[in-house]
């Protein structure tokens, strides 16, 4: 199993459609991406992902949404 | 160049930030000259240059932002 890392990023969603929107975004990266956590009121996106950082903020980034801060959890 | 139009229907838009997201993002693409999105309607009338970008293109820029673009007119 390839090493699968944790990202966590701060998007701004403002509602179940913006946050719903963000995890079929992250679904067309399947099957790098194994898992994603939206949570709608910490207004976070975390991602267990074989694939680089920079792939997963750019994807996220082409939603639209404003990422905040993002951080590699291990 | 007079301008092509495109009837786009956008599944998926829920609220007010949806469609800002859905008309930056189209509006960005480089040949588009005009862009309204309608959540009632869940359509999006786009205006745009075909010598610069082409329908396919703008649908994939709405799926890239999450939601799902299927070609009306």
């Amino acid at each position: 199993m390839s090493s699968t890392n944790h990202y966590q990023f701060n998007v701004q969603m403002s509602c179940s459609g913006c946050s719903s929107a963000v995890e079929r975004a992250l679904s067309k990266l399947e099957p790098e991406v194994s898992k994603t956590e939206i949570s709608l009121e910490k207004q976070t996106v975390d991602v267990y992902t074989s694939l680089p950082y920079d792939t997963v903020l750019e994807k996220i980034k082409k939603t639209g949404k404003e990422v905040i801060s993002g951080t590699t959890l291990n | 160049m007079a301008d092509t139009q495109a009837l786009i229907s956008v599944q998926g838009m829920t609220c007010g930030a949806c469609v800002k997201t859905v008309q930056t993002q189209v509006g960005n693409v480089d040949g588009v000259t005009e862009c309204e999105v309608s959540l009632l309607t869940e359509e999006c009338h786009v205006l745009f240059d075909k010598g610069r970008t082409t329908t396919s293109e703008i649908l994939e820029t709405i799926d890239e932002c999450g939601f799902d673009g299927s070609l009306i007119s």
